[in-house]
């Protein structure tokens, strides 16, 4: 028990030490400043919460008397009990397909493959999770208590009533808190029944399914033929009444020590069953399962977006394909025969996603009410175009030795690591037009001939800001820089100058087009030297 | 005829530490040179330095009669560099690598003819669909050989390139050298295999502190 648990305990310390030095403390400081700081620390954010708990919890008194005519504490209940409901459902359904155990490499080279209690180990892992997973549950769980008093004070809520906000907060929380662990303790040894001994058993997850199938019927079902799933009503509330119980209990519906005690009873359940369903757990088939997306939580967790974007692409790409059948033509066309590749084997929900935001920030700018608003979207704007038109150029710069080793001018290079991205930020700048601007027709023609330079000057100056602040080394090791406020500075400079040339020439009919399309082309031509210039003078 | 790669005065600073002192360097046609020395002694600096990846601080490279920098893609088209751990483009398999650098460098129609062979004698045949990121380290750095053995070159420089390979592979590899040694081919490679050295070496170059000697 002590050494897996020593190596356990010391993995949650790591995790709560990476959040408290985002609040600037410095655990291994042991200074009387350092630890008084922690406690001011502590205070204020404990604080920062409650006032942002109450400012949830109004929000949703308000919801909760709109969304029906019951008594609140019945709704709230409700609520609660479809969030608890949809929650268990999506976890059953992911645990019956991979391990809810999550091992890093070390752990399993050094837990895995010793001869220590596996029930143990899985007991462990179960604790340290838990912690995280509960987060959600805790915020809700006193947002609705809040929520409650909020409602029965009707938003007079004075100083001395802070009280009645605790003991409100505190009831719901000592009945979510063990129905949450219960709950998933029973989930996990769903999960820890697949990966007994080398068996595969592939009828879990079917199992899982047809129950989750049978599950979503009952409610549908009730829907659309009311009279004959009435007879199964009964047998519904059955299997949810050890859940419904205690979330009754945890709004007052129901005596609270009644519900603790059904709460308990289920924690007691399912830590039983986590332990009895783990004797026999396969710890190293466990970590084949989660090494993967261990690295992935870390890389998610410490903010590196590129490895977690690596590493999920990875995953998507699989082990092998059949080669291509798209035909490439020699010279410096087959940069465009392998961006179209990439971005066809990239391509995924989170890339659409993406470029859907930029479609959204488009047309959030186009339909801003007033200047000011205008200018904080076009930051956003200026942003998201430099990180999505850089994305396929900081891809490859990883690759730096085979990037800088193709026989092709720097120029020639640049301009085939951005076409596809500069097309698609075009087409979505039209489009935009299209759906927030009534039409193209709607447009000035220059703001329409603009788009295309404009979109490639950022790419471009986009670029030079990533080469500015790359070198050989950082390359050479796939570490790529991202872009910084120099796009900003750079997009802004652009469009001012265009936006005061077309202003000033407003009434010279075509004049102010072609001059700012001159500019424009100018101003791209320049970036485009630029970076050209810093991509061969990397060092 | 002038030597394939020529570097006078060549030197490579890390802020103020002197990873590469000034040198001349030549390779004449046919010749391979090795390079040895100890971990840290420049001999990664040096490679990186001739094959246009890291800019030298002083000094100038020709390959082939092309200045480095101010004639790249012509320099580029006779130069050939594998580092030690190469990487590849996430997305493209192993063949879709050899097809892409082929294509670059304007390969044509014989692409099936030359990849073929190279992938089986490195063993690759089997895996060329596969995607580099599920190799092992000795499967890249023999992905890596054939992306530069894929098109025709006048100076390869080669960073430990037996360091992650299985006795079979760095057999096929010193014959394929020797090969390539005998058609004109100059090959720089640094190493620390004194076995390398002694099978293949033209000319034994040693590197310490940044100095490099001839041995």
């Amino acid at each position: 028990m002590k050494p897996v648990w020593m190596v356990r305990s010391r993995q949650i310390a790591q995790r709560l030490s990476f959040w408290l030095t985002l609040i600037g403390y410095d655990p291994h400081d042991h200074s009387l400043s350092h630890r008084i700081y922690l406690i001011y620390a502590s205070i204020f954010m404990s604080l920062w919460a409650f006032a942002m708990l109450s400012l949830a919890a109004s929000g949703t008194a308000t919801m909760l008397t709109t969304l029906g005519t019951g008594p609140v504490h019945q709704i709230a209940s409700q609520i609660s009990l479809l969030i608890f409901v949809i929650w268990f459902i999506f976890q059953l359904w992911q645990v019956s397909r991979r391990s809810p155990f999550i091992f890093s490499e070390e752990d399993a080279f050094l837990i895995c493959q010793t001869p220590v209690k596996r029930n143990i180990v899985a007991l462990s892992w179960f604790v340290g999770d838990w912690l995280g997973q509960a987060l959600p549950f805790w915020a809700i769980g006193v947002t609705f208590g809040f929520a409650m008093v909020e409602f029965q004070l009707e938003g007079k809520a004075a100083f001395n009533d802070i009280f009645l906000y605790a003991a409100s907060g505190l009831r719901v929380l000592s009945l979510f808190l063990p129905l949450h662990l219960g709950l998933l303790a029973l989930l996990w040894a769903v999960g820890a029944l697949r990966l007994q001994g080398n068996h595969e058993r592939r009828w879990l997850p079917r199992l899982v399914l047809i129950g989750i199938l049978l599950a979503a019927g009952g409610p549908l079902g009730s829907i659309s033929f009311p009279e004959s799933f009435k007879l199964f009503a009964p047998v519904w509330r059955a299997v949810l009444l050890p859940m419904d119980y205690p979330l009754q209990a945890a709004f007052s519906i129901y005596p609270w020590i009644k519900g603790l005690l059904i709460a308990l009873g289920i924690a007691v359940v399912g830590l039983v069953d986590l332990t009895i369903a783990t004797k026999n757990l396969n710890l190293s088939r466990a970590a084949q399962e989660s090494t993967q997306r261990e690295k992935l939580e870390t890389a998610q967790r410490y903010g590196m977006v590129d490895l977690a974007r690596e590493i999920k692409q990875r995953e998507r790409l699989g082990i092998a394909r059949d080669p291509t059948r798209l035909p490439a033509r020699p010279g410096l066309w087959v940069l465009l025969w392998k961006d179209i590749l990439q971005s066809r084997y990239e391509i995924g929900l989170g890339q659409i996603w993406n470029w859907l935001i930029l479609l959204g920030i488009s047309v959030g700018f186009l339909l801003a009410p007033d200047f000011n608003s205008r200018i904080l979207i076009l930051f956003y704007w200026l942003i998201t175009v430099g990180q999505r038109t850089t994305s396929r150029l900081r891809a490859d710069l990883a690759n730096w030795w085979m990037l800088r080793s193709l026989p092709f001018h720097a120029e020639s290079l640049l301009l085939g690591e951005l076409a596809i991205p500069w097309v698609l930020t075009v087409t979505i700048g039209w489009l935009a037009i299209i759906f927030g601007g009534g039409g193209l027709g709607a447009y000035r023609l220059s703001t329409i001939l603009l788009i295309r330079p404009v979109c490639l000057f950022l790419s471009l100056i986009s670029a030079y800001d990533v080469l500015r602040q790359s070198n050989a080394g950082m390359l050479l090791n796939g570490n790529v820089p991202v872009i910084s406020w120099r796009t900003l500075l750079g997009g802004m400079l652009c469009l001012a100058i265009l936006a005061g040339l077309t202003g000033l020439l407003r009434s010279f009919q075509w004049i102010d087009v072609f001059l700012a399309i001159a500019v424009s082309l100018m101003l791209t031509y320049a970036a485009w030297r630029m970076a050209a210039t810093k991509f061969r003078s990397i060092s | 005829m002038a030597d394939p790669l020529q570097a006078r005065e060549l030197s490579r600073s890390y802020g103020k530490f002197q990873a590469l002192m000034p040198t001349d360097m030549t390779l004449h046609s046919g010749e391979v040179a090795v390079l040895l020395g100890s971990n840290g002694a420049g001999k990664a600096t040096l490679l990186l330095c001739l094959s246009g990846l890291l800019r030298p601080t002083t000094g100038t490279i020709t390959i082939d009669g092309h200045e480095l920098y101010d004639e790249e893609r012509e320099a580029k088209r006779q130069l050939a560099f594998v580092p030690d751990v190469p990487r590849f483009y996430m997305e493209l398999t192993a063949w879709e690598h050899l097809y892409f650098i082929a294509q670059a460098h304007e390969v044509g129609a014989d692409f099936s003819k030359r990849a073929e062979p190279l992938l089986r004698e490195f063993g690759l045949w089997d895996a060329r669909n596969l995607y580099p990121h599920n190799y092992s380290r000795g499967m890249r750095l023999k992905l890596g050989l054939l992306i530069a053995l894929i098109r025709p070159f006048k100076v390869l420089l080669l960073d430990e390139p037996t360091s992650a390979l299985d006795i079979e592979s760095v057999g096929f590899l010193v014959r394929r050298l020797k090969e390539l040694r005998q058609s004109g081919a100059s090959i720089l490679l640094s190493s620390h295999d004194p076995n390398i050295a002694k099978e293949l070496a033209d000319r034994t170059l040693k590197i310490q502190n940044g100095y490099i000697e001839n041995i």
